[in-house]
């Protein structure tokens, strides 16, 4: 059927023949690239695990001083956005100890860790959530209440990663977020005053849709700005965060009877309508993020992890931000400063006190890494948050030195549920559902979680 | 065999795969013009081409990917996959079919069944079967992990064209003295030329762009393939896109290259083997 | 006789060995596996895991997520799987013709397989989100003016649009082998006894190309079923998760609601129901296969 029932053709002998050759080409081919694998392989063992190439390792190796046990550490780190920052670190600390080798590794997200940790070659160390995260971990966490940077550790840092008086965790940044405004937009329409009440902010919506400015792009495609950021408010502006949390948990109360539980609403509402309308739901974080530089957005709403991307593009744009308010009180509007996440140590790694010693080092040059090089407000009280940071990150530190600041809700959700909230208030958005619907999904939801 | 009007018609016909063919190059050309473009113009426009088109990105990642070795690593376990594939399930295939009967049946089917697992169903177990066997962190074990997944749909492909390939061959170099071995490689393979084809570019290009293998298995940077290395321009709250665009036209030069040479391979095995007495 | 029958089953053997071992290494064992984490609650990070039996499967069935993400990977497979062949053969048969473009054309059909998923998203991302608004602004038409990606209907549209731009060059292959290998003097004799293009092509071509169909038929359903990468990087599983594919939302189940044995109850559902799927399409179209 394929094309013959006679066998041994003359021209097919010549195409065999042909074929013989291209595979005899492919196959010296194959070998070569096969020996020239192995060849790498053969550079890659403890003294290459460097994530920036072998040089450096392999010279650590022959100047190993005597009598110094080498040690490998593995590290899954903070995210790719800073990969270059995160990787010159580590060399530096290999340089200064060249004993050591670390093996950096940068996450997308937790699969890596997860895959890790569960084919039992966990990291030595690795970032997790505060709250939760540290729950969720905690067989695995060493006690760090000991290490000599613990008493350094800014006082609102301290209490996500302590369980039963126990201390777990490196804080990785004081982070901040609300609305971010365009100066030079805001001036343009009129506005002279940061809104610190929902009304002043629907004025100011107001006046910037009489300038014919368009005030938001809110990129609810993602889960993170709406389902995460500003789902924590409500929980963040309770008197007791906590305690109101652990009520819902324990079903003494529903999100709904949340105080600012309309107050959200209603910023969110403002975002939509003086923003893309039901069609955030279909606007990406790049798009927001470039409409932004490029000036056709007055305000958007992140904290200093934006200042970089929009710089790069725009470095004339001046910029601030401002706290988001959910009532019309004006003292109770603050800004959520928290530390998200911290380094914590696997207490089952084989070089535990190398893990610990590397995190010592981290402290005490925090102020050339946390702060010089990754551009992060630190979590220590020894360590300053200066004016290259950006505007975004001052105003952050500004609101955390008036202690104006309510701390981040997310972490406490119920486990993995983080991303599932957004999902009614995309819905909501998009004009689907109401207020009420949003909520009892939501509280649903919650149900489901909160159960395991 | 002339037919009035061919001619417009094979007119319009060229027309339309052209505009077709342009349409599917389209998000390629983003690709190649905005791998020139600093980010800054990238950002503002995503369609234009670029003011001064520069090659700074492309050296930028060549040296971030450290591209000679990536490109090795990656070559290295695309060619030792396929080839594999194509070894072990051609013969599988051969043989469940010259010698059909319960225990052929059973396995076949079983193997056809497993083509419908997704990756991410035994992702973790899959690592924790690689520790034991100690294949972590070496392209071998990737190389293995790849043959073990591609398998069943090159065995279901061959299965398939071997049926159709009449036994009269094989009995015939069978009486002239030649062994199972000697039948299946010097008859039966050649005569599979546009599956092997077929499997080999697919398989080629799947493992290529792969990127969730290696990222589960391998540790170290100089085992890294192309798009595990090229995993750190795009991150959740800053993306380098012109990086990773410029990241993908290098990645991709070689597929592309390789199909092309492949395609005139496709076509010559196909014409040799369909020219009859 | 027995020396005879003792050489076929070793040839057996060792032909058949390599793929069975690998298959049941790699394949079977990870499976059981994760067929025995279903049976637990294993949240993906803890060590322990106590044994639930069904209570997984059991909470799936009741989970509306997980009925809707079902509703939409069935949609979803019948869509692509019919554009993939449809398109696929007539590319293959367009390409054929030998045209003087029939080189480049068959090249830029093949080529977004190419791709890098991560890529297509963000690539189609900005096609559909920027350019569809503009050309529709240009031309007049409304419904182009809206961001597809923030409904849910055009959503579905966008995401098998461009499964299909992405995937069609692969089926245009095998689909052009199988047109390639229909023997020269069968068409001609076709042609001399008088049937016109059409019949020969319904006489002639597809009861030949039948096994093609098949495996294309096969392949496609099974590619649907398991899309994964354009829901994570175009669409995200949304808008408010109307395009989370069955394997995204097993993937999100296992890595991010710390839910992983349940995402294997959900997997080994998934894999019963398509191999039952497959396995009739399968045996259906093996049959109506011509046997030469």
């Amino acid at each position: 059927m394929w094309g013959e029932t006679s066998g041994f053709h003359p021209e097919w002998g010549k195409a065999v023949m042909k074929k013989k050759a291209i595979v005899w080409a492919g196959a010296a081919a194959l070998i070569l690239s096969l020996l020239a694998g192995c060849a790498g392989r053969q550079d890659s063992g403890p003294s290459a695990g460097t994530s920036t190439g072998t040089a450096g390792g392999s010279a650590a190796q022959s100047a190993a001083p005597q009598g110094r046990e080498k040690a490998e550490i593995k590290i899954i780190g903070i995210g790719v956005e800073i990969a270059e920052q995160q990787k010159a670190m580590v060399e530096d600390y290999m340089r200064e100890h060249p004993h050591v080798t670390v093996q950096l590794d940068l996450p997308h997200d937790d699969t890596l860790l997860k895959t890790r940790f569960a084919s039992g070659e966990g990291p030595d160390i690795f970032v997790v959530p505060g709250y939760n995260g540290i729950a969720n971990w905690l067989e695995y966490l060493a006690d760090l209440s000991n290490e000599p940077w613990m008493s350094k550790v800014a006082p609102l840092a301290v209490p996500g990663m302590t369980v039963d008086g126990k201390k777990y965790g490196f804080p990785t940044a004081v982070v901040g977020y609300g609305f971010i405004y365009n100066k030079q937009l805001f001036a343009k329409a009129g506005i002279e005053k940061v809104p610190s009440t929902l009304t002043e902010l629907r004025e100011a919506n107001e006046k910037l849709k009489a300038a014919g400015i368009q005030s938001y792009a809110e990129p609810y495609k993602e889960w993170w700005p709406l389902g995460q950021h500003l789902f924590s408010l409500p929980f963040a502006y309770e008197e007791d965060m906590k305690a109101s949390i652990d009520k819902i948990n324990r079903g003494e109360m529903e999100v709904k009877d949340l105080a600012k539980i309309q107050g959200f609403f209603d910023v969110l509402d403002m975002t939509v309508e003086y923003g893309k309308g039901k069609e955030s739901v279909g606007v990406a974080y790049n798009d927001q993020l470039m409409a932004f530089a490029a000036g056709e957005v007055a305000m958007i709403q992140h904290g200093p992890w934006v200042y970089d991307p929009i710089i790069k593009i725009n470095p004339d744009i001046e910029m601030d931000v401002f706290a988001i308010p959910l009532s019309d009180d004006p003292s109770e509007t603050r800004m959520p400063v928290d530390v998200p996440t911290y380094y914590v140590v696997n207490k089952n790694s084989k070089y535990l006190d190398e893990a610990k010693k590397f995190l010592t080092w981290f402290h005490e040059n925090g102020q050339k890494y946390i702060v010089g090089s990754y551009r992060y407000i630190p979590g220590f009280t020894d360590l300053e948050a200066t004016p290259e940071l950006g505007p975004i990150a001052e105003g952050v530190f500004r609101y955390q030195k008036e202690n104006k600041t309510i701390p981040w809700a997310y972490t406490l959700w119920p486990a993995g549920s983080s991303q599932e909230f957004v999902k009614p208030l995309q819905s909501y958005v998009a004009g689907m559902i109401d207020r009420d619907a949003a909520l009892d999904e939501i509280q649903k939801i919650w149900n489901i979680y909160a159960q395991r | 065999m002339t037919r009035s009007g061919c001619g417009i018609g094979k007119g319009l016909l060229e027309a339309g795969l052209i505009a077709l063919a342009l349409l599917f190059l389209f998000p390629f050309y983003l690709t190649l013009v905005n791998g020139m473009k600093p980010y800054d113009e990238m950002a503002r426009s995503l369609l234009a081409f670029p003011r001064a088109p520069e090659l700074k990105n492309f050296a930028a990642v060549w040296e971030k990917l450290n591209y000679p070795r990536s490109f090795l690593n990656s070559l290295s376990v695309t060619a030792a996959s396929v080839a594999g594939i194509l070894l072990a399930s051609a013969a599988c295939a051969y043989q469940l079919v010259r010698r059909p009967g319960r225990i052929s049946s059973a396995i076949f089917y079983s193997i056809l069944a497993s083509m419908i697992i997704p990756f991410q169903t035994v992702m973790v177990p899959l690592v924790v079967v690689a520790k034991e066997l100690g294949l972590v962190d070496t392209l071998h074990g990737v190389i293995l992990i790849y043959c073990g997944f591609s398998l069943p749909m090159a065995v279901f492909l061959y299965h398939g064209f071997i049926k159709a390939i009449p036994r009269e061959l094989e009995e015939a170099a069978h009486i002239d003295g030649s062994g199972t071995f000697g039948t299946f490689f010097r008859i039966v393979f050649p005569l599979l030329k546009p599956v092997t084809a077929s499997v080999a570019v697919i398989n080629a290009l799947g493992i290529w762009n792969d990127f969730m293998v290696p990222l589960l298995m391998i540790r170290s940077e100089s085992l890294r393939t192309i798009p595990l290395a090229s995993s750190i321009f795009y991150g959740v709250y800053k993306s380098d896109w012109n990086l990773a665009m410029a990241a993908l036209t290098l990645g991709m030069l070689p597929v592309v290259v390789f199909f092309l040479f492949m395609q005139r391979f496709i076509v010559q095995g196909i014409v040799a083997g369909a020219v009859k007495t | 006789m027995n020396g005879t029958k003792m050489k076929r089953a070793l040839t057996y053997l060792a032909f058949v060995s390599p793929a069975a071992a690998l298959f049941a290494v790699f394949i079977v064992l990870p499976f059981v596996r994760a067929f025995l984490y279903s049976f637990q609650d294993w949240d993906g990070i803890g060590r322990e895991m106590a044994w639930v039996g069904p209570a997984n499967y059991l909470r799936a069935f009741e989970e509306t997520a997980f009925r809707a993400s079902v509703w939409f990977t069935a949609r979803f497979v019948a869509v692509t799987a019919v554009l993939l062949n449809v398109l696929g053969l007539l590319l293959a048969l367009a390409v054929n013709v030998k045209l003087k473009t029939g080189h480049f054309a068959r090249t830029a059909f093949f080529l977004p397989t190419v791709i890098v998923p991560v890529l297509v998203g963000y690539l189609w991302g900005f096609i559909i989100v920027q350019l569809l608004p503009d050309i529709g602004e240009w031309t007049g038409i409304r419904i182009l003016q809206k961001n597809w990606l923030s409904l849910p209907d055009y959503a579905f549209i966008s995401i098998a649009a461009v499964f299909v731009w992405q995937h069609v060059g692969y089926y245009m292959v095998i689909y052009l082998a199988a047109l390639q290998g229909v023997p020269r003097d069968l068409l001609e004799a076709a042609a001399m006894d008088g049937a016109g293009r059409w019949g020969t092509f319904r006489s002639v071509v597809i009861p030949l190309i039948r096994p093609a169909v098949t495996v294309c038929t096969f392949l496609a359903v099974a590619a649907g079923f398991k899309s994964f990468d354009l829901n994570y990087s175009l669409t995200q599983g949304g808008p408010f998760g109307t395009t989370e594919s069955l394997t995204l939302q097993i993937y999100k189940d296992a890595f991010q609601r710390n839910l992983f044995s349940y995402a294997s109850a959900k997997a080994i559902l998934f894999f019963a129901a398509l191999s039952a799927v497959t396995l009739i399409q399968v045996a259906y179209m093996k049959r109506k296969e011509v046997q030469l």
